[in-house]
């Protein structure tokens, strides 16, 4: 493979790449503003300019120009060479590129930045992008001065309604294009473009439009300052309280890899954030996607229920337990879930086949949806793959099979994992009765007997295969609400209860046994090529 | 209410597209076309209509109108007057006469009369150094002039049919 050298590694490149790609393909990173590598090159903000050196036996370029002395105040002539910008530079065998060890891109970058920070409010104390902000990560490495500008700054528009999901502060914005670019390139809807010119700039919306396609979180994500912020997210945390895990999207089969930003401190989710996957998401998720996030606290059951009574776990697990003794094994149906991580439905179907002894296996999923040609998938489950892989030569059947099976009397017991349907369920109120493990509130809920409170994917760490068959692993982002239970555990103790030895006490315990069945996939642990919270691309 | 073209105009309109290699190529000039079918401004039914024909999106449209000051964002007067204050003209008595347009006027650069005949403007260098002072009436250059001339211009603008 080729390479070149930038200050003194050996960075390789492929024909083609950019210097700044090169580099961050190996994750050495140019200061950059307007780049990203999801996007075309603008070559606009001047912060990733690179000093290269002539080729052996040639002059350098160099311009002249005039330097003051500090000692005498006079303007005396000196010589630079010319930078050129990292961003759209191509590497060259052999290339000699400066870039931190280089004084004259050292006093560039700060020129740079105190240009783009002249007319900044720098009211940094109310602005969500605080703490993960280039404007003040790069400030601290290249710039360090005071402003020396004393004129009044322009005044722009602030607090911009965008669209329902963006608000927009023209003072705080560099003009980067990224917004611009990422609507046009990515979300193929040119939505957004810069008017005036100068220190006039603003980015904005089309006459007569808003900013309101399926990637306005994503346009407001790839922004590097302050100037575009949700509405979801704004004024709602200072990011240096949270903490993020490497989570995979539950809102479809697609699988996209995130980031679950949480506090610790309350236990609460804040944002869902993409996370680098070139195989699956690139760069990008869509907005259903960033606001799924919520979902893990609305319409949750976190205590157990027999009928209507809410009772103590093991109470709970007891009468879900007599439930399921009361019935031979040809009358009992056992519904895996499309919802639900590999280790979940392993754990199901482990006691269904080789406990209850029941072979009446079904699948509940979501309705499907739309799929969007981008990443939005029209399956909206992010393991229906798994869940079909687990069962390996007898798939699951779907739950209208079900549905039919107890309208014909033949199933009077049902075992389910999650609330959700793909269909009118009302056939379950002829069940004697139906054992739920749910997280959320759903449309079986409503027929459950006993309900025992599952722990959300952000609470509990599993596997999910996206349709791609690719095993990706989401980590636990915060802990079970009250006695809510991941999945597996619950069931493990419903078949201890049961009277089967199911010895599941941790995670590993239930990998562990999966490692035998070769239809049980566990994702390798995930990867993160970004900055859990901080200026991420 | 909506912008359209007749149909002679229509006809130009598709010339000056096919001069250009592509759409966005023709935006610039498919706009001052339209300007001047509009009483000299391009308003927000102009941009939509340039968009949709060149199949452009709106933003980048108003982007491109909201870059170049020769387009009129407002409806100016009958006639536009540009006043050079760049070296030459400045050396050759441009303030003098931009003081003087103002105050016949009674309005800043910038501004239009009352009876909003006559937007006066401020240029930078129109290059006609050679004839300084100068100013431009809409189309035209007006070179080598004195106050009095610039009277007689102003009077003409003002009180023409």
């Amino acid at each position: 493979m080729p390479s070149f050298k930038l200050d003194e590694l050996e960075i390789p490149f492929e024909p083609g790449d950019t210097v700044i790609q090169a580099a961050h393909r190996v994750g050495v990173d140019i200061p950059h503003y307007c780049w990203h590598p999801g996007l075309s090159v603008a070559a606009n903000c001047r912060m990733c300019l690179v000093e290269v050196a002539p080729p052996p036996g040639r002059p350098a370029m160099m311009l002249d120009v005039l330097r003051q002395d500090p000692t005498t105040g006079e303007y005396v002539p000196a010589k630079k060479p010319k930078l050129q910008p990292a961003c759209q530079l191509k590497a060259a065998e052999g290339m000699d590129v400066r870039s931190q060890s280089s004084p004259h891109v050292a006093e560039a970058r700060g020129a740079v930045q105190e240009m783009l920070l002249l007319n900044h409010p720098v009211d940094c104390p109310i602005c969500d992008q605080a703490g993960e902000c280039r404007l003040q990560d790069y400030w601290l490495e290249h710039q360090g001065t005071r402003k020396r500008m004393r004129d009044e700054v322009i005044h722009k528009p602030k607090a911009q309604v965008f669209g329902p999901t963006i608000v927009y502060d023209a003072e705080r914005c560099i003009i980067c294009t990224r917004c611009v670019r990422f609507c046009e390139e990515v979300a193929k809807d040119p939505v957004l473009d810069v008017r005036e010119r100068g220190n006039l700039n603003e980015i904005v919306v089309s006459p007569g439009r808003q900013l309101d396609h399926g990637y306005t979180l994503m346009t407001e994500f790839v922004c590097p300052v302050g100037a575009l912020t949700a509405v979801d997210f704004r004024f709602k945390a200072r990011v240096w309280f949270l903490r993020s895990v490497r989570s995979v999207c539950q809102g479809c089969a697609t699988g996209c890899n995130a980031f679950l930003d949480y506090d610790p401190r309350n236990q609460t989710l804040y944002r869902h954030r993409p996370r680098e996957n070139l195989q699956v998401n690139q760069y990008w998720m869509c907005d259903h996607g960033m606001l799924d996030y919520r979902r893990a606290h609305e319409d949750r059951f976190v205590s157990a229920y027999v009928g209507e009574e809410e009772v103590t776990l093991e109470a709970g697990v007891n009468a879900a337990a007599s439930a399921l003794r009361e019935v031979e094994p040809e009358r009992l149906a056992v519904v895996l879930s499309a919802q639900h991580s590999n280790e979940d439905n392993f754990a199901l179907l482990t006691l269904a086949r080789d406990y209850l002894g029941t072979g009446q296996l079904f699948i509940t999923n979501k309705p499907h949806g739309e799929a969007d040609g981008i990443l939005r998938h029209a399956d909206k489950n992010p393991n229906t793959l798994g869940v079909e892989q687990l069962c390996g030569t007898t798939p699951p059947r779907p739950l209208q099979d079900l549905l039919a099976a107890i309208e014909a009397g033949q199933i009077t017991h049902v075992l389910a994992l999650s609330s959700v349907a793909p269909c009118e369920v009302e056939a379950l109120q002829r069940l004697k009765r139906l054992v739920l493990i749910t997280p959320f509130d759903g449309p079986l809920a409503g027929y459950a007997d006993v309900l025992l409170p599952a722990a959300t994917w952000a609470e509990s760490t599993g596997t999910f295969v996206n349709f791609k068959g690719m095993a990706q692993e989401s980590e636990r982002a915060i802990r079970p609400e009250a006695d809510a239970r991941p999945a597996w555990k619950l069931i493990g103790a419903l078949g201890r209860a049961l009277g089967y030895a199911i010895d599941w006490q941790r995670l590993s315990d239930v990998r562990l046994a999966m490692a035998t069945d070769p239809g049980a996939v566990v994702a390798p642990p995930p990867s993160a090529r970004m900055a859990p919270v901080g200026a991420a691309e | 209410m909506a912008f359209s073209l007749n149909e002679a105009q229509e006809r130009e309109f598709e010339d000056i597209l096919a001069r250009y290699p592509n759409q966005m190529a023709a935006c610039i000039p498919a706009l001052h076309f339209c300007q001047d079918a509009n009483e000299n401004w391009v308003s927000p039914e102009v941009i939509q209509f340039v968009a949709e024909r060149l199949s452009l999106p709106t933003a980048h449209v108003l982007g491109v109108v909201t870059f170049y000051t020769l387009f009129n964002q407002e409806k100016p007067g009958k006639h536009q007057v540009w006043v050079c204050r760049t070296l030459s003209c400045a050396l050759r008595g441009s303030e003098e006469i931009l003081a003087h347009c103002e105050k016949r006027l009674g309005v800043h650069a910038g501004g239009t009369t009352q009876n909003g005949r006559i937007t006066l403007r401020t240029a930078e260098c129109l290059a006609s150094c050679g004839s300084a002072p100068m100013m431009q009436v809409d189309k035209d250059y007006y070179e080598n002039l004195t106050i009095e001339q610039v009277d007689q211009i102003l009077d003409r603008l003002m009180q023409e049919a």
